[in-house]
């Protein structure tokens, strides 16, 4: 017994004297800055093919994502405004739901959303998971509370067994959040023809869409339109060299953009930068979907942006370069 | 006692081991912990330095894209929430301490990344113009250069103004001269009514021209404050002080360490001291058992001496009474039945010397049975002292002059006594029982005759007499039994006694409170000499015999 119990403490003591010298070094952070392919040295990036994602809580995501439960009258869900065939939004100017107020801004894509530096048309969010409040208790959107959505769910035995699968903890705000936010990290879409003429495939994209990427560059769209994602990289203020609103009038509180975050005079009427991606299926545009056509939205952008007209063949041009930005979503050319 | 602590220490002590091994084990700032947050630190410098390159970069127009930027400031927010929890092995105010700087580090990051987001807003518009602005300045100036109106030309020289000045502002920045110049050109084009309807191309080049101006000393303004964000320092003071608390905590773990080796040695000592005081006291109870059982041996084998000791004076008594008393019995039976039958036919001379032989006869019996008393009563430790006041010279001469008569022929007695004996206290029997036998064994044991030399006189409080003859002596292998009752000296010959006397002179003194000395030479004589105190209240209690107390001490022992 006694030789036990030295045995026990000179074992513990040597325990102490090990150095836990194998701690083998993690990948370090910087390797990760560097996603995709390499390319040359152009101002837009092809998008990684792929991006790695627990396929578990991606399919829970996507129940979630699709199921009307979530939100506060049961009516709608998610993908009732993010159409994952089309361009990840809803093709109107601004969405309005039945028994909600109208919304105040245009629906945003959801896709390659994990590349964009912030979220919201006001760049008010850094993370995916931060922002999920904003569509959850606004009123315009769910108009609900996570521990309501919590609630429901807990109520139905499907959904307990596809959590505890997945999450020890079980239906929580938090393990809610963790798989909607690993969903919208898989909604990127590759493939784009511009992104396989990146890489090389010189027959991708017309001559005409060349020249229009080479006019979207030497006329200065690249300014603020540039990276990976083609835009969602910076704020700018929409009406640089000639006062957008001004000229428009009618200022209502989703023309403030970043004003309504910062609260900051200098941001009045800053917006994110948002992504070209798919550009050609995500009509209308701008912040409020006041522009039906994409050529009216280059034309305006090039007038109070850039501070100089376009042709209408240099729109058209323009206009059939970002077409080249249409990627695949799982596989099929979104429409 | 000692061993009971030992166990406690070396109990405590292996438990305290386990405790420090426990803990050290759990905080220990193994090269892991130290690892990810150093890592992350050098991590944020090498972003810093990234984004601030890349900043620099993108503000001359070198870099394609901001993605490296918002890639670098993600990584950033990154390593910065991780920061944010402390070491573990980092005390509390340490934590503190790391906990303030970091906030400090994230505030500054914050004012960057604000400076950040601004520089590629302004820098966005500013590249738009320097990139558009010399192509529509020089088409413009070129194309009214080839108008043959006059005017058309001097508003090309205006434009020409416009563009030298405005691009030499943007290649030698910070000059406050070229800039006012440049003002003052676009002022100077901006007044002049347009002569040849070109408004619109005037007026999209002079937007250009003034984007470059104002925003060219814009982001030039951010870009500075950018670099000027301590960041890099706020980084190294983290660093520092991350660096103190591991560097701390690994001498805390040293001495941890070292006090746990002490602890456990201390423990395996105390665990070894305690083994061995177990053996030695189990060694020490085996040696006190042997002990006790040596001592029951040796008392049982006192108890057989004894027991044959006993057995021994009971035969020697049954042979003494057979002997010594038969034959005074015999002479007394003779001599009566003689004076029965033929006393009146005797003379008279004769029937008085068969009367003296029956009181000699008897006489001796009584000494003897008085002897045997005296024994009797002293083995019982009931031997009495009573002192009474006497008067010694007296008591003595008298003594003297009734020993006297029982002398023979060859004997003479020769005494000194001391007149100054005078009056003491002393026990007259116990006396006269020391004296008689002494003086009686002086005139038996010198067979050859002599003088016998008896001296009385007085030493203090005591009295001292000596006996001395010129007899038989005593053999040196007969002092040890001197005194034992029935005990006779290996050269008494024919002499004939009971072993009896100096038994009764040695109890008879002991009980006195006195002592006994003697000087033998065996052949020559003996000398006894015995001294009694004699002052009052001298009572000296009857000690019990040394067998009994022997038994006692064993079985107190025991």
């Amino acid at each position: 017994m006694r030789a036990r119990t030295l045995a026990f403490v000179c074992g513990l003591w040597l325990a102490g004297c090990v150095d836990e010298t194998s701690d083998q070094a993690s990948p370090s952070q910087l390797d990760l800055l560097r996603p995709g392919t390499a390319t040359i040295d152009d101002p837009i990036e092809p998008l990684p093919l792929s991006v790695e994602v627990d396929a578990r809580k991606v399919a829970l995501g996507q129940r979630l994502f699709d199921d009307p439960l979530l939100s506060g009258n049961g009516k709608q869900a998610c993908s009732t405004c993010h159409h994952l065939a089309n361009g990840g939004d809803d093709g109107r100017p601004k969405s309005h739901q039945e028994d909600r107020q109208p919304a105040i801004l245009n629906t945003p894509t959801v896709f390659n959303l994990v590349f964009n530096f912030k979220y919201h048309w006001g760049g008010g969010y850094s993370e995916l998971a931060a922002q999920l409040a904003v569509p959850v208790e606004s009123p315009r959107v769910y108009a609900t509370t996570f521990d309501e959505i919590v609630k429901k769910l807990q109520g139905s035995a499907d959904y307990r067994r596809a959590f505890s699968a997945i999450y020890p903890e079980g239906i929580t705000k938090e393990t809610l959040t963790d798989a909607i936010v690993e969903l919208e990290r898989s909604f990127i879409t590759p493939n784009a023809p511009f992104d396989k003429f990146m890489r090389g495939d010189d027959s991708a994209i017309s001559e005409r869409q060349k020249a229009g990427y080479a006019l979207f560059k030497s006329h200065g769209c690249i300014s603020c339109h540039q990276g990976m994602n083609v835009g969602g990289n910076m704020f700018q203020k929409l009406g640089v060299m000639r006062e957008f609103f001004e000229e428009r009038g009618e200022v209502g509180p989703g023309d403030l953009g970043r004003y309504n975050v910062t609260k900051r005079d200098e941001d009045r009427h800053v917006f994110r930068v948002p992504s070209l991606r798919n550009v050609a299926v995500t009509g209308p545009y701008f912040h409020d979907g006041s522009v039906e056509t994409l050529e009216e939205a280059v034309q305006v952008m090039s007038e109070y942006q850039l501070g100089r007209p376009l042709t209408k063949e240099q729109v058209s041009l323009i206009v059939e370069f970002l077409g080249t930005l249409t990627g695949e979503y799982q596989g099929k050319v979104l429409q | 006692m000692i061993r009971r602590y030992t166990r406690v220490l070396w109990v405590v002590a292996a438990v305290a081991a386990g405790g420090f091994a426990a803990y050290d084990v759990r905080y220990k700032p193994g090269p892991k912990l130290n690892d990810r947050y150093s890592r992350d630190l050098r991590e944020l410098q090498a972003l810093d330095a990234r984004l601030d390159g890349e900043v620099m970069r993108s503000r001359q127009g070198l870099v394609a894209h901001y993605d490296e930027i918002v890639r670098a400031r993600a990584a950033e927010d990154a390593v910065m929430k991780r920061l944010a929890l402390a070491p573990e092995f980092a005390r509390p105010n340490e934590k503190q301490e790391l906990a303030d700087l970091v906030s400090r580090l994230s505030v500054a990051l914050e004012e960057k990344s604000a400076l950040v987001e601004e520089f590629k807003t302004e820098n966005a518009v500013l590249r738009n113009s320097v990139r558009f602005f010399p192509v529509a300045a020089k088409e413009l100036r070129d194309s009214l250069l080839a108008d043959p109106d006059p005017d058309a030309k001097r508003l090309a020289a205006e434009v020409n103004d416009v563009l030298v000045s405005v691009l030499e502002v943007h290649d030698v920045p910070g000059s406050g001269e070229g800039r006012a110049q440049a003002e003052a050109a676009i002022e100077a084009l901006s007044n002049e009514a347009d002569p040849v309807g070109r408004d619109r191309d005037v007026d999209i080049v002079l937007r250009h021209a003034k984007a470059i101006v104002e925003r060219g000393g814009r982001v030039d303004a951010i870009t500075n404050a950018l670099l000027a964000v301590p960041t890099a320092r706020a980084t190294v003071e983290v660093d520092v002080a991350h660096e103190r608390a591991f560097r701390r905590s690994l001498s805390d773990s040293a001495r941890r360490r070292i006090i746990l080796l002490v602890l456990g040695f201390a423990a395996l000592v105390a665990f070894g001291v305690d083994t061995i005081l177990r053996l030695s006291r189990s060694a020490a109870q085996e040696r006190a058992a042997n002990e006790r059982l040596a001592e029951a041996n040796r008392a049982l084998v006192r108890e057989k001496e004894r027991e044959r000791e006993l057995l021994d004076l009971k035969s020697k008594f049954v042979s003494m009474t057979s002997h010594e008393f038969r034959t005074p019995l015999s002479v007394i039976l003779s001599s009566t039945e003689l004076l029965e039958a033929y006393g009146d036919r005797w003379s008279p001379a004769k029937r008085a010397d068969h009367f003296a032989r029956i009181k000699n006869a008897s006489a001796g019996m009584e000494d003897m049975l008085d002897s045997i008393l005296v024994i009797g009563r002293s083995e019982m430790g009931r031997l009495e002292c009573n002192p009474a006041a006497l008067d010694l010279t007296r008591w003595t001469h008298h003594l003297v002059e009734t020993f006297r008569p029982t002398l023979g022929a060859k004997h003479r007695l020769v005494e000194t006594i001391d007149p100054e004996l005078e009056e003491g206290f002393a026990d007259e029997k116990l006396l006269n029982h020391i004296l008689t036998n002494l003086l009686s064994n002086a005139v038996k044991y010198s067979p050859e005759g002599g003088d016998v030399r008896f001296d009385a006189r007085r030493e203090g409080d005591s009295a001292v007499f000596v006996v001395a003859d010129k007899g038989i002596g005593i053999p040196k292998q007969d002092l040890a039994r001197l005194f034992d009752s029935f005990h006779r000296c290996s050269n008494v010959g024919h002499i004939r006694g009971t072993g009896l006397g100096l038994a009764v002179v040695k109890r008879a003194v002991d009980a006195h409170g006195g002592t006994l000395e003697l000087e033998s030479t065996e052949g020559e004589g003996t000398t006894f000499t015995v001294k009694v105190p004699i002052h009052e209240r001298v009572v000296p209690a009857a000690k019990p015999s040394e067998p009994q107390r022997d038994a006692t001490a064993a079985a107190r022992s025991s």
